[in-house]
C-alpha cells in the first residue's frame, strides 16, 4: 500500500517512501570494503565507500538542496501505522552484525598494508555509526520488539547504554550546560568528546540504577538494560578473539571507537551553542524546535532515516522518522551531517562557519547561548553579544 | 503520536497523567511496574526526580488527564 487516505481530500502519496531504502543500502555500502577488495583485486577500492560518504554525499546535498515538504497531519496516523517503514529499519540490523564481524575477520586473515586496514576500520566504523542512528530510531519506540532491536543494533560497537542515556538523559537535559551530549559555543569536538563519551555512560548508569532500585531488582543482573546489550557485545567480541586471536580485540575496539565517534559528531553539531533558558521559577523552558540545529538536505536525510530533522524530533520524540517535519525559522545547518562532520573536525573552519550562524539563530541574545567556560567573555566581545534583558534595559 | 487533550480540573483529584511532550500516560490504577510503581501507586507518591520513561521529561511536565 502506498497511499494514505485523507478525509475529503486526495490520498496522500509519500514521495519519499522508497527513498528510505537508501538508509538500508548506504550502511551496507560503507561496510563493503572487504567485498570491494575481493571483487576488484585492488586494495585501493576499500576507500571508495569512505570517499562516497565524505565527498559525494555533501556534494549531493549541495546539488539536490533541501526538502521542506511535510506530510499533512491528517495523513500521519496512517503513515505511522504503515509497517513498511518499520520493516526497512529492521533490515539494517543483520547488516550491522555482518559488517562488524566480517570486517574484523577479514582484517585478521589478510595481510594488508596499513592504509587499507585504516580504510576498512573507518568503513566498518561508519557502518557502526549508522547502527547508532538505527538504535536511536528504534530505541525511541515503546514496544518490546523495537527496543530489543535497538539493543541488538547497538551491541556490536559496545554502545548499548545509548538508548537509555539518550531517551531519558539527553532529551531531558538537551541544550542545557548539564547535558554532556550538547556542545557549547567555543567548545571544539576534541574537547567535547572527553565530556560526551564518559558523561553518557555515567548518566545512563545512574538512570538505570535508579530504575532498578525502584523495582527492587539487583543492578548487577540481566534486568539491567545496559548489561543486556553489554553481554551481547562481550559474546561477539569474545567469539572473534577466540576465532582470530588477540589482534581481533584491537580491531573491534578501533571500529567501535570510530562508530561511537559518529555519535559524538552528531551530538556536537545537533545543538551547538543553543541554550534553553531557566525561568524565574527555576525551571528550564521546555525543549522547542529552535533548540536544535536542523538540516533539510534531502540526500543525507534519506541516508539517515530523517535524523537531521532533529528539531521536530526533540520537540516530538516519539514521532517515527517518516513523519518528522520541517518548520520555518529554525536554526539551519548549511549542509547535511556528513558535510558538517568534516567541518567540525577542523575547529577553526567550524567556528568560522557556525558562530555567526548561531548568533543569528538566537537573534544576538546571549542569554540563549550556552558558552564554553572560559570563552564567554571573548565571544561576547567578538560578536557584540548582550542578554536581551540587558538590551531592553 | 498525538497526545490526548488534558482536562482542566483539580490536579489533586486526577488519577491519569500524561507527558505533555510525548504523550506517555501514567494511570494510577495500573501503575508502571517497569518503573517500579505497582498498581495503585498514587501520582503524589512518585518521586519528583522521576522522568518520563520515553522522553525524560520531568514529573512536573505531566498534566492531569481526568478528575478522578
Amino acid at each position: 500500500m502506498t497511499t494514505h487516505t485523507l478525509p475529503q481530500a486526495e490520498p496522500y502519496v509519500d514521495r519519499k517512501r522508497y527513498a528510505w531504502l537508501l538508509s538500508v543500502f548506504v550502511p551496507f555500502l560503507v561496510g563493503s570494503g572487504p567485498l570491494l577488495i575481493e571483487w576488484t583485486g585492488h586494495n585501493a577500492w576499500a576507500w571508495l565507500p569512505i570517499a562516497f560518504l565524505y565527498l559525494v554525499v555533501p556534494v549531493l546535498d549541495l546539488l539536490l538542496g533541501e526538502d521542506r515538504s511535510n506530510p499533512p497531519e491528517s495523513a500521519v496516523p496512517a503513515l505511522e501505522a504503515d509497517r513498511y517503514y518499520r520493516y526497512i529499519t529492521y533490515l539494517v540490523v543483520p547488516i550491522l552484525w555482518l559488517v562488524f564481524a566480517g570486517t574484523v575477520a577479514y582484517l585478521c586473515t589478510h595481510e594488508l598494508p596499513w592504509h587499507t586496514q585504516l580504510a576498512l576500520i573507518l568503513g566498518a566504523g561508519l557502518c557502526g555509526g549508522f547502527g547508532i542512528n538505527l538504535g536511536h530510531e528504534l530505541g525511541h519506540k515503546n514496544n518490546a520488539l523495537e527496543r530489543w532491536l535497538a539493543k541488538i543494533a547497538l551491541a556490536p560497537t559496545g554502545y548499548g547504554h545509548f538508548f537509555i542515556e539518550h531517551n531519558r538523559g539527553h532529551h531531558r537535559d538537551v541544550a542545557t550546560p548539564a547535558d554532556p551530549a550538547s556542545s557549547r559555543m567555543g567548545e571544539n569536538i576534541y574537547t567535547f568528546v572527553w565530556r560526551e563519551m564518559p558523561g553518557a555512560l555515567k548518566r545512563a548508569w545512574g538512570l538505570e540504577r535508579d530504575r532498578l532500585q525502584r523495582t527492587g531488582q539487583p543492578v548487577w543482573s540481566l534486568h539491567n538494560e545496559i548489561l543486556q546489550p553489554a553481554v551481547m557485545t562481550l559474546v561477539l567480541w569474545a567469539a572473534l578473539v577466540l576465532a582470530f586471536g588477540p589482534k581481533a580485540l584491537a580491531f573491534c575496539a578501533l571500529i567501535a571507537f570510530w562508530a561511537n565517534f559518529q555519535l559524538t559528531s552528531a551530538n556536537y553539531i545537533e545543538h551547538y551553542g543553543l541554550l534553553r533558558r531557566t525561568g524565574a521559577d527555576g525551571r528550564v523552558e521546555r525543549c522547542q524546535p529552535h533548540h536544535s540545529w536542523n538540516s533539510n538536505h534531502v540526500f543525507s536525510n534519506w541516508v539517515v532515516f530523517h535524523l537531521q530533522r532533529h528539531s521536530d524530533h526533540h520537540a516530538h520524540p516519539t514521532r517515527r522518522y517518516q513523519s518528522l517535519r520541517h518548520f520555518e525559522g529554525l536554526p539551519e545547518l548549511p549542509n547535511g551531517y556528513m558535510g558538517m562532520f568534516i567541518v567540525c573536525y577542523i575547529p577553526p573552519l567550524w567556528y568560522a562557519l557556525m558562530d555567526r550562524r548561531l548568533v543569528s539563530a538566537v537573534g544576538g541574545d546571549a542569554s540563549r547561548i550556552s558558552f564554553q567556560p572560559g570563552k564567554e567573555d571573548k565571544l561576547r566581545r567578538r560578536f557584540g553579544l548582550q542578554n536581551a534583558q540587558e538590551v531592553a534595559a | 503520536m498525538s497526545a490526548p487533550s488534558a482536562l482542566v480540573g483539580a490536579p489533586d483529584a486526577a488519577t491519569v497523567w500524561h507527558c505533555e511532550l510525548c504523550g506517555f500516560t501514567y494511570d494510577e490504577a495500573q501503575g508502571c511496574p517497569p518503573e517500579g510503581f505497582g498498581p495503585g501507586t498514587r501520582w503524589a507518591d512518585i518521586p519528583d526526580g522521576w522522568g518520563c520513561p520515553d522522553c525524560g521529561q520531568p514529573k512536573a511536565d505531566f498534566s492531569p488527564l481526568d478528575l478522578g
